[in-house]
Protein backbone atom coordinates (compact mmCIF):
# COMPACT_ATOMS: atom_id res chain seq x y z
CA UNK A 1 0.00 0.00 0.00
CA UNK A 2 1.39 3.39 -0.96
CA UNK A 3 0.69 6.74 0.58
CA UNK A 4 -0.17 9.03 -2.29
CA UNK A 5 0.24 12.27 -0.31
CA UNK A 6 3.25 13.22 -2.39
CA UNK A 7 1.12 13.00 -5.54
CA UNK A 8 -1.68 15.16 -4.19
CA UNK A 9 -1.41 18.92 -4.85
CA UNK A 10 -1.71 20.50 -1.42
CA UNK A 11 -3.33 23.81 -0.48
CA UNK A 12 0.06 25.23 0.48
CA UNK A 13 1.51 24.24 -2.90
CA UNK A 14 -1.44 25.87 -4.62
CA UNK A 15 -0.86 29.10 -2.73
CA UNK A 16 2.83 29.07 -3.62
CA UNK A 17 2.31 28.15 -7.27
CA UNK A 18 -0.40 30.72 -7.89
CA UNK A 19 0.83 33.45 -5.56
CA UNK A 20 -2.78 33.76 -4.36
CA UNK A 21 -4.78 32.61 -1.37
CA UNK A 22 -6.72 29.70 -2.88
CA UNK A 23 -9.90 28.53 -1.20
CA UNK A 24 -12.73 26.18 -2.14
CA UNK A 25 -14.64 28.98 -3.84
CA UNK A 26 -12.14 31.83 -3.94
CA UNK A 27 -8.79 32.82 -5.50
CA UNK A 28 -7.50 35.73 -3.44
CA UNK A 29 -10.55 37.99 -3.26
CA UNK A 30 -11.84 36.73 -6.63
CA UNK A 31 -14.62 34.18 -6.94
CA UNK A 32 -13.87 30.83 -8.57
CA UNK A 33 -16.42 29.41 -11.00
CA UNK A 34 -17.26 26.83 -8.32
CA UNK A 35 -18.72 29.66 -6.20
CA UNK A 36 -21.73 29.82 -8.54
CA UNK A 37 -22.29 26.06 -8.78
CA UNK A 38 -25.81 24.90 -7.79
CA UNK A 39 -24.34 22.66 -5.07
CA UNK A 40 -22.97 25.67 -3.15
CA UNK A 41 -25.77 28.12 -3.96
CA UNK A 42 -27.11 28.07 -0.41
CA UNK A 43 -23.73 28.80 1.14
CA UNK A 44 -23.14 31.54 -1.47
CA UNK A 45 -26.43 33.20 -0.54
CA UNK A 46 -25.63 32.80 3.18
CA UNK A 47 -22.28 34.45 2.60
CA UNK A 48 -23.90 37.33 0.73
CA UNK A 49 -26.36 37.83 3.57
CA UNK A 50 -23.54 37.76 6.11
CA UNK A 51 -21.63 40.32 4.02
CA UNK A 52 -24.74 42.50 3.90
CA UNK A 53 -25.02 42.19 7.67
CA UNK A 54 -21.41 43.31 8.13
CA UNK A 55 -21.97 46.19 5.68
CA UNK A 56 -25.04 47.23 7.72
CA UNK A 57 -22.95 47.09 10.90
CA UNK A 58 -20.54 49.61 9.38
CA UNK A 59 -22.89 51.77 7.31
CA UNK A 60 -26.01 52.11 9.47
CA UNK A 61 -24.50 53.49 12.70
CA UNK A 62 -22.10 55.77 10.81
CA UNK A 63 -24.89 57.18 8.60
CA UNK A 64 -27.17 57.70 11.59
CA UNK A 65 -24.44 59.30 13.70
CA UNK A 66 -23.56 61.68 10.86
CA UNK A 67 -27.26 62.50 10.35
CA UNK A 68 -27.62 63.12 14.08
CA UNK A 69 -24.61 65.42 14.18
CA UNK A 70 -25.69 67.28 11.00
CA UNK A 71 -29.28 67.77 12.17
CA UNK A 72 -28.37 69.08 15.62
CA UNK A 73 -29.57 65.95 17.41
CA UNK A 74 -32.97 65.67 15.74
CA UNK A 75 -34.52 62.21 16.28
CA UNK A 76 -36.81 62.58 13.26
CA UNK A 77 -33.92 63.26 10.89
CA UNK A 78 -32.09 60.22 12.23
CA UNK A 79 -35.09 58.00 11.39
CA UNK A 80 -35.41 59.59 7.92
CA UNK A 81 -31.76 58.77 7.17
CA UNK A 82 -32.09 55.12 8.14
CA UNK A 83 -33.12 53.88 4.63
CA UNK A 84 -30.08 55.68 3.20
CA UNK A 85 -27.86 53.71 5.58
CA UNK A 86 -29.47 50.44 4.47
CA UNK A 87 -29.16 51.44 0.79
CA UNK A 88 -25.52 52.31 1.32
CA UNK A 89 -24.93 48.88 2.88
CA UNK A 90 -26.69 47.14 -0.04
CA UNK A 91 -24.71 49.19 -2.57
CA UNK A 92 -21.46 48.38 -0.77
CA UNK A 93 -22.24 44.64 -0.72
CA UNK A 94 -23.23 44.64 -4.40
CA UNK A 95 -20.10 46.56 -5.40
CA UNK A 96 -17.92 44.18 -3.43
CA UNK A 97 -19.60 41.09 -4.95
CA UNK A 98 -19.35 42.55 -8.48
CA UNK A 99 -15.68 43.33 -7.94
CA UNK A 100 -15.01 39.75 -6.81
CA UNK A 101 -17.03 38.36 -9.73
CA UNK A 102 -15.15 40.53 -12.25
CA UNK A 103 -11.82 39.51 -10.76
CA UNK A 104 -12.99 35.91 -11.10
CA UNK A 105 -13.73 36.50 -14.80
CA UNK A 106 -10.25 37.91 -15.23
CA UNK A 107 -8.78 34.78 -13.65
CA UNK A 108 -11.01 32.34 -15.55
CA UNK A 109 -8.05 30.23 -16.77
CA UNK A 110 -6.80 29.80 -13.22
CA UNK A 111 -10.31 28.95 -12.09
CA UNK A 112 -10.54 26.12 -14.66
CA UNK A 113 -7.08 24.88 -13.68
CA UNK A 114 -8.10 24.82 -10.02
CA UNK A 115 -11.23 22.83 -10.88
CA UNK A 116 -9.00 20.33 -12.70
CA UNK A 117 -6.74 20.15 -9.65
CA UNK A 118 -9.74 19.50 -7.41
CA UNK A 119 -10.78 16.64 -9.70
CA UNK A 120 -7.20 15.35 -9.77
CA UNK A 121 -6.99 15.33 -5.95
CA UNK A 122 -10.29 13.49 -5.79
CA UNK A 123 -8.95 10.90 -8.23
CA UNK A 124 -5.87 10.45 -6.04
CA UNK A 125 -8.14 9.91 -3.04
CA UNK A 126 -10.15 7.36 -5.03
CA UNK A 127 -6.96 5.46 -5.95
CA UNK A 128 -5.92 5.52 -2.29
CA UNK A 129 -9.24 4.06 -1.22
CA UNK A 130 -9.03 1.37 -3.90
CA UNK A 131 -5.56 0.43 -2.68
CA UNK A 132 -6.81 0.19 0.88
CA UNK A 133 -9.70 -2.01 -0.27
CA UNK A 134 -7.28 -4.10 -2.30
CA UNK A 135 -5.16 -4.65 0.81
CA UNK A 136 -8.13 -6.37 2.47
CA UNK A 137 -7.90 -10.00 1.37
CA UNK A 138 -11.63 -10.52 1.13
CA UNK A 139 -12.02 -7.63 -1.27
CA UNK A 140 -12.39 -8.36 -4.97
CA UNK A 141 -11.54 -4.77 -5.83
CA UNK A 142 -8.00 -4.17 -6.98
CA UNK A 143 -5.97 -2.00 -9.30
CA UNK A 144 -4.75 -4.23 -12.12
CA UNK A 145 -2.45 -1.71 -13.74
CA UNK A 146 -1.20 0.06 -10.61
CA UNK A 147 2.14 1.23 -12.01
CA UNK A 148 0.51 2.74 -15.06
CA UNK A 149 -2.08 4.50 -12.94
CA UNK A 150 0.62 5.96 -10.68
CA UNK A 151 2.66 7.10 -13.67
CA UNK A 152 -0.41 8.70 -15.19
CA UNK A 153 -1.10 10.48 -11.90
CA UNK A 154 2.48 11.75 -11.72
CA UNK A 155 2.34 12.97 -15.32
CA UNK A 156 -1.00 14.68 -14.73
CA UNK A 157 0.38 16.31 -11.62
CA UNK A 158 3.38 17.63 -13.53
CA UNK A 159 1.15 19.00 -16.28
CA UNK A 160 -1.11 20.72 -13.77
CA UNK A 161 1.81 22.25 -11.87
CA UNK A 162 3.31 23.38 -15.18
CA UNK A 163 -0.06 24.86 -16.16
CA UNK A 164 -0.29 26.79 -12.87
CA UNK A 165 3.24 28.15 -13.25
CA UNK A 166 2.57 29.25 -16.85
CA UNK A 167 -0.68 30.90 -15.80
CA UNK A 168 1.12 32.77 -13.03
CA UNK A 169 3.77 34.06 -15.46
CA UNK A 170 1.11 35.09 -17.98
CA UNK A 171 -0.91 36.81 -15.23
CA UNK A 172 2.09 38.67 -13.87
CA UNK A 173 2.98 39.94 -17.35
CA UNK A 174 -0.55 40.46 -18.56
CA UNK A 175 -0.01 44.17 -19.11
CA UNK A 176 3.07 43.46 -21.17
CA UNK A 177 1.28 40.83 -23.25
CA UNK A 178 -1.68 43.17 -23.73
CA UNK A 179 0.71 45.61 -25.39
CA UNK A 180 1.95 42.99 -27.91
CA UNK A 181 0.94 45.05 -30.97
CA UNK A 182 3.01 47.92 -29.70
CA UNK A 183 5.84 45.48 -28.91
CA UNK A 184 5.80 43.95 -32.41
CA UNK A 185 5.83 47.31 -34.13
CA UNK A 186 8.72 48.38 -31.90
CA UNK A 187 10.72 45.24 -32.80
CA UNK A 188 9.99 45.69 -36.50
CA UNK A 189 11.02 49.34 -36.34
CA UNK A 190 14.28 48.39 -34.64
CA UNK A 191 14.92 45.66 -37.20
CA UNK A 192 14.38 48.09 -40.05
CA UNK A 193 16.84 50.52 -38.45
CA UNK A 194 19.40 47.74 -38.01
CA UNK A 195 19.04 46.62 -41.63
CA UNK A 196 19.46 50.21 -42.80
CA UNK A 197 22.64 50.47 -40.73
CA UNK A 198 23.92 47.23 -42.33
CA UNK A 199 23.55 48.68 -45.81
CA UNK A 200 25.49 51.81 -44.89
CA UNK A 201 28.25 49.92 -43.07
CA UNK A 202 29.08 46.64 -44.85
CA UNK A 203 32.62 45.90 -43.73
CA UNK A 204 34.54 45.23 -40.54
CA UNK A 205 33.84 44.08 -36.97
CA UNK A 206 30.96 46.51 -36.54
CA UNK A 207 29.15 44.89 -39.47
CA UNK A 208 29.59 41.42 -37.95
CA UNK A 209 28.12 42.56 -34.64
CA UNK A 210 25.31 44.24 -36.49
CA UNK A 211 24.55 41.00 -38.37
CA UNK A 212 24.38 39.09 -35.09
CA UNK A 213 22.05 41.71 -33.67
CA UNK A 214 19.78 41.37 -36.71
CA UNK A 215 19.76 37.58 -36.39
CA UNK A 216 18.87 37.79 -32.68
CA UNK A 217 16.20 40.36 -33.42
CA UNK A 218 14.72 38.23 -36.21
CA UNK A 219 14.64 35.07 -34.08
CA UNK A 220 13.00 36.93 -31.19
CA UNK A 221 10.43 38.27 -33.61
CA UNK A 222 9.78 34.79 -35.02
CA UNK A 223 9.50 33.23 -31.54
CA UNK A 224 7.05 35.86 -30.36
CA UNK A 225 4.99 35.65 -33.54
CA UNK A 226 4.84 31.88 -33.16
CA UNK A 227 3.85 31.98 -29.46
CA UNK A 228 1.19 34.64 -29.58
CA UNK B 1 -15.16 1.47 -8.35
CA UNK B 2 -17.37 3.34 -5.93
CA UNK B 3 -18.52 6.37 -7.88
CA UNK B 4 -19.14 8.35 -4.69
CA UNK B 5 -15.41 8.72 -4.20
CA UNK B 6 -15.18 10.56 -7.51
CA UNK B 7 -17.79 13.15 -6.64
CA UNK B 8 -16.54 16.67 -5.94
CA UNK B 9 -16.02 17.19 -2.23
CA UNK B 10 -18.61 19.29 -0.47
CA UNK B 11 -17.87 23.00 -0.27
CA UNK B 12 -18.56 24.29 3.20
CA UNK B 13 -18.67 27.95 2.21
CA UNK B 14 -19.64 30.23 5.06
CA UNK B 15 -19.02 27.54 7.69
CA UNK B 16 -15.31 27.89 6.89
CA UNK B 17 -15.37 31.36 8.44
CA UNK B 18 -16.02 29.86 11.84
CA UNK B 19 -13.36 27.21 11.27
CA UNK B 20 -10.76 29.98 10.98
CA UNK B 21 -11.86 31.35 14.34
CA UNK B 22 -11.79 27.91 15.96
CA UNK B 23 -8.26 27.41 14.58
CA UNK B 24 -7.23 30.71 16.14
CA UNK B 25 -8.58 29.64 19.52
CA UNK B 26 -7.10 26.14 19.35
CA UNK B 27 -3.60 26.96 18.14
CA UNK B 28 -2.84 30.63 18.58
CA UNK B 29 0.90 30.17 18.03
CA UNK B 30 0.42 28.54 14.62
CA UNK B 31 -2.11 31.21 13.71
CA UNK B 32 0.36 33.98 14.59
CA UNK B 33 3.09 32.20 12.62
CA UNK B 34 0.79 32.22 9.61
CA UNK B 35 0.07 35.93 10.07
CA UNK B 36 3.82 36.55 10.31
CA UNK B 37 4.44 34.64 7.07
CA UNK B 38 1.41 36.35 5.45
CA UNK B 39 -0.32 33.02 4.82
CA UNK B 40 -3.94 33.35 3.68
CA UNK B 41 -4.40 36.81 5.20
CA UNK B 42 -7.36 37.69 2.95
CA UNK B 43 -9.31 34.69 4.14
CA UNK B 44 -8.34 35.31 7.75
CA UNK B 45 -9.53 38.93 7.56
CA UNK B 46 -12.88 38.11 5.95
CA UNK B 47 -13.51 35.10 8.18
CA UNK B 48 -12.65 36.87 11.43
CA UNK B 49 -14.76 39.85 10.41
CA UNK B 50 -17.81 37.74 9.61
CA UNK B 51 -17.49 35.36 12.55
CA UNK B 52 -16.86 38.08 15.13
CA UNK B 53 -19.77 40.15 13.74
CA UNK B 54 -22.09 37.15 14.25
CA UNK B 55 -20.98 36.56 17.84
CA UNK B 56 -21.20 40.26 18.73
CA UNK B 57 -24.64 40.47 17.13
CA UNK B 58 -25.90 37.53 19.20
CA UNK B 59 -24.55 39.02 22.43
CA UNK B 60 -25.90 42.44 21.43
CA UNK B 61 -29.31 40.89 20.85
CA UNK B 62 -29.27 39.37 24.33
CA UNK B 63 -28.25 42.71 25.89
CA UNK B 64 -31.01 44.46 23.93
CA UNK B 65 -33.52 41.87 25.12
CA UNK B 66 -33.71 43.80 28.41
CA UNK B 67 -35.44 46.65 26.52
CA UNK B 68 -37.20 44.19 24.18
CA UNK B 69 -38.69 44.77 20.71
CA UNK B 70 -36.69 47.05 18.44
CA UNK B 71 -33.95 47.38 21.05
CA UNK B 72 -32.92 43.77 20.30
CA UNK B 73 -32.30 44.56 16.61
CA UNK B 74 -30.72 47.91 17.44
CA UNK B 75 -28.26 46.40 19.93
CA UNK B 76 -27.51 43.47 17.61
CA UNK B 77 -26.24 46.02 15.07
CA UNK B 78 -24.72 48.54 17.50
CA UNK B 79 -22.59 46.15 19.56
CA UNK B 80 -20.61 44.76 16.58
CA UNK B 81 -20.41 48.34 15.26
CA UNK B 82 -18.93 49.47 18.57
CA UNK B 83 -16.05 47.00 18.41
CA UNK B 84 -15.44 47.06 14.65
CA UNK B 85 -15.68 50.83 14.24
CA UNK B 86 -13.30 51.30 17.17
CA UNK B 87 -10.90 49.06 15.29
CA UNK B 88 -11.39 50.98 12.07
CA UNK B 89 -10.69 54.25 13.87
CA UNK B 90 -7.63 53.04 15.76
CA UNK B 91 -5.74 50.67 13.42
CA UNK B 92 -4.35 53.37 11.06
CA UNK B 93 -2.87 55.18 14.08
CA UNK B 94 -1.06 52.04 15.21
CA UNK B 95 0.11 51.17 11.70
CA UNK B 96 1.57 54.54 10.75
CA UNK B 97 3.20 55.18 14.14
CA UNK B 98 4.62 51.66 14.27
CA UNK B 99 6.15 51.72 10.78
CA UNK B 100 7.59 55.12 11.62
CA UNK B 101 9.47 53.48 14.50
CA UNK B 102 10.80 50.51 12.52
CA UNK B 103 8.01 47.94 12.14
CA UNK B 104 8.36 45.60 9.15
CA UNK B 105 4.75 44.37 9.21
CA UNK B 106 2.31 45.41 6.51
CA UNK B 107 -1.17 46.89 6.91
CA UNK B 108 -2.94 43.57 6.27
CA UNK B 109 -0.97 41.98 9.10
CA UNK B 110 -1.99 44.79 11.48
CA UNK B 111 -5.64 44.44 10.45
CA UNK B 112 -5.47 40.66 10.96
CA UNK B 113 -3.87 41.06 14.37
CA UNK B 114 -6.45 43.62 15.46
CA UNK B 115 -9.27 41.41 14.17
CA UNK B 116 -7.75 38.50 16.05
CA UNK B 117 -8.13 40.45 19.29
CA UNK B 118 -11.69 41.52 18.45
CA UNK B 119 -12.60 37.96 17.50
CA UNK B 120 -11.33 36.62 20.82
CA UNK B 121 -13.43 39.28 22.59
CA UNK B 122 -16.48 38.26 20.55
CA UNK B 123 -16.07 34.57 21.40
CA UNK B 124 -15.60 35.39 25.09
CA UNK B 125 -18.71 37.58 25.07
CA UNK B 126 -20.60 34.77 23.35
CA UNK B 127 -19.44 32.38 26.05
CA UNK B 128 -20.86 34.77 28.68
CA UNK B 129 -24.20 34.96 26.84
CA UNK B 130 -25.93 32.18 28.86
CA UNK B 131 -24.85 33.84 32.14
CA UNK B 132 -26.15 37.24 31.03
CA UNK B 133 -29.35 35.62 29.76
CA UNK B 134 -29.81 33.94 33.13
CA UNK B 135 -29.48 37.25 35.01
CA UNK B 136 -31.74 38.93 32.46
CA UNK B 137 -34.48 36.44 33.23
CA UNK B 138 -33.97 36.23 37.00
CA UNK B 139 -33.26 39.87 38.03
CA UNK B 140 -35.13 42.87 36.66
CA UNK B 141 -32.85 45.73 37.69
CA UNK B 142 -31.57 48.17 35.07
CA UNK B 143 -28.46 49.31 36.97
CA UNK B 144 -27.49 45.77 37.90
CA UNK B 145 -27.88 44.57 34.28
CA UNK B 146 -25.95 47.60 33.01
CA UNK B 147 -23.08 47.04 35.44
CA UNK B 148 -23.07 43.30 34.76
CA UNK B 149 -22.56 44.02 31.07
CA UNK B 150 -19.92 46.63 31.78
CA UNK B 151 -18.12 44.05 33.91
CA UNK B 152 -18.38 41.31 31.25
CA UNK B 153 -17.26 43.66 28.48
CA UNK B 154 -14.37 45.03 30.57
CA UNK B 155 -13.19 41.54 31.44
CA UNK B 156 -13.39 40.21 27.88
CA UNK B 157 -11.93 43.45 26.52
CA UNK B 158 -8.94 43.22 28.88
CA UNK B 159 -8.27 39.60 27.87
CA UNK B 160 -8.63 40.40 24.16
CA UNK B 161 -6.37 43.44 24.31
CA UNK B 162 -3.81 41.57 26.42
CA UNK B 163 -3.71 38.78 23.82
CA UNK B 164 -3.31 41.40 21.09
CA UNK B 165 -0.45 43.05 22.98
CA UNK B 166 1.31 39.71 23.52
CA UNK B 167 0.68 38.74 19.92
CA UNK B 168 2.20 41.96 18.61
CA UNK B 169 5.27 41.52 20.82
CA UNK B 170 5.60 37.90 19.57
CA UNK B 171 5.17 38.99 15.97
CA UNK B 172 7.92 41.58 16.28
CA UNK B 173 10.34 38.87 17.48
CA UNK B 174 13.02 39.11 20.20
CA UNK B 175 14.68 42.18 18.67
CA UNK B 176 11.51 43.74 17.34
CA UNK B 177 11.02 46.08 20.28
CA UNK B 178 14.66 47.00 20.86
CA UNK B 179 13.64 50.63 21.19
CA UNK B 180 11.59 51.21 24.33
CA UNK B 181 9.69 53.89 22.48
CA UNK B 182 8.00 51.33 20.22
CA UNK B 183 6.83 49.26 23.15
CA UNK B 184 5.52 52.41 24.86
CA UNK B 185 3.76 53.27 21.61
CA UNK B 186 1.98 49.91 21.58
CA UNK B 187 0.97 50.34 25.23
CA UNK B 188 -0.33 53.84 24.51
CA UNK B 189 -2.30 52.49 21.57
CA UNK B 190 -3.97 49.93 23.80
CA UNK B 191 -5.05 52.77 26.13
CA UNK B 192 -6.22 54.80 23.13
CA UNK B 193 -8.23 51.80 21.88
CA UNK B 194 -9.96 51.57 25.27
CA UNK B 195 -10.72 55.28 25.35
CA UNK B 196 -12.08 55.42 21.80
CA UNK B 197 -14.13 52.28 22.46
CA UNK B 198 -15.70 53.60 25.61
CA UNK B 199 -16.51 56.97 24.04
CA UNK B 200 -18.00 55.32 20.95
CA UNK B 201 -20.04 53.12 23.26
CA UNK B 202 -21.32 56.25 24.98
CA UNK B 203 -22.18 57.84 21.60
CA UNK B 204 -23.99 54.73 20.33
CA UNK B 205 -25.99 54.14 23.53
CA UNK B 206 -28.53 52.83 24.51
CA UNK B 207 -27.56 49.17 24.27
CA UNK B 208 -29.72 47.97 27.13
CA UNK B 209 -32.77 50.21 26.96
CA UNK B 210 -33.84 51.75 30.26
CA UNK B 211 -37.06 50.93 32.07
CA UNK B 212 -40.04 53.20 31.45
CA UNK B 213 -38.47 54.75 28.37
CA UNK B 214 -39.65 54.35 24.81
CA UNK B 215 -37.30 52.86 22.23
CA UNK B 216 -34.61 55.30 21.10
CA UNK B 217 -32.02 54.79 18.39
CA UNK B 218 -29.65 57.11 20.24
CA UNK B 219 -30.02 58.92 23.54
CA UNK B 220 -30.79 62.61 22.98
CA UNK B 221 -28.35 63.70 25.70
CA UNK B 222 -24.90 63.95 24.11
CA UNK B 223 -23.14 65.46 27.14
CA UNK B 224 -21.52 63.29 29.82
CA UNK B 225 -19.30 60.28 29.34
CA UNK B 226 -19.13 56.56 29.84
CA UNK B 227 -17.16 56.67 33.10
CA UNK B 228 -19.46 59.13 34.87
CA UNK B 229 -22.47 56.98 33.90
CA UNK B 230 -20.80 53.84 35.33
CA UNK B 231 -20.04 55.77 38.53
CA UNK B 232 -23.68 56.96 38.72
CA UNK B 233 -24.97 53.39 38.23
CA UNK B 234 -22.72 52.06 41.01
CA UNK B 235 -23.96 54.83 43.37
CA UNK B 236 -27.61 54.05 42.52
CA UNK B 237 -27.08 50.32 42.98
CA UNK B 238 -25.43 50.88 46.36
CA UNK B 239 -28.30 53.15 47.38
CA UNK B 240 -26.34 56.40 47.73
Amino acid sequence: MTNLDNVRITARELDQLTGLDIGDVTMGWAYRQTAFAPAVRLSFITEQLLSLGVACIFCLPVTLLVARAASDNSTQTVWIWMPFGVLLAIALTLTWTCYRWREGKRLITLSHLLDDIDRFNETVSAVEILEELGAAKSSRLNLDNREEVLEALHLTRESLVCGLMTEKVMRRHQQFIARRQEMFSSIERNLATLQLLQVSDEAGEYSRLLNEAIQIGTSVHQELSGDL
Amino acid sequence: MNQDTLKPRSKKGSLNHFTVLIRLLRDRKLFLDEVRSETKLNRKISSLLLASSCFFAIYGGIVGAYGGGLQIISSAIKLPALYLLTLLICVPTLYFFDILFGSKLNFKQYVTMALTSVSVISVLLFSFAPVVLFFLISIRDYNFFLLLNVLVMSLTGCIGVRLFYKGMVDMAGPNGFETKLRLKLLQSWVVLYGLVGSQLGWTLRPFVGADQRLFELFRPEIEGNFYSQVFRSIRTLMGF
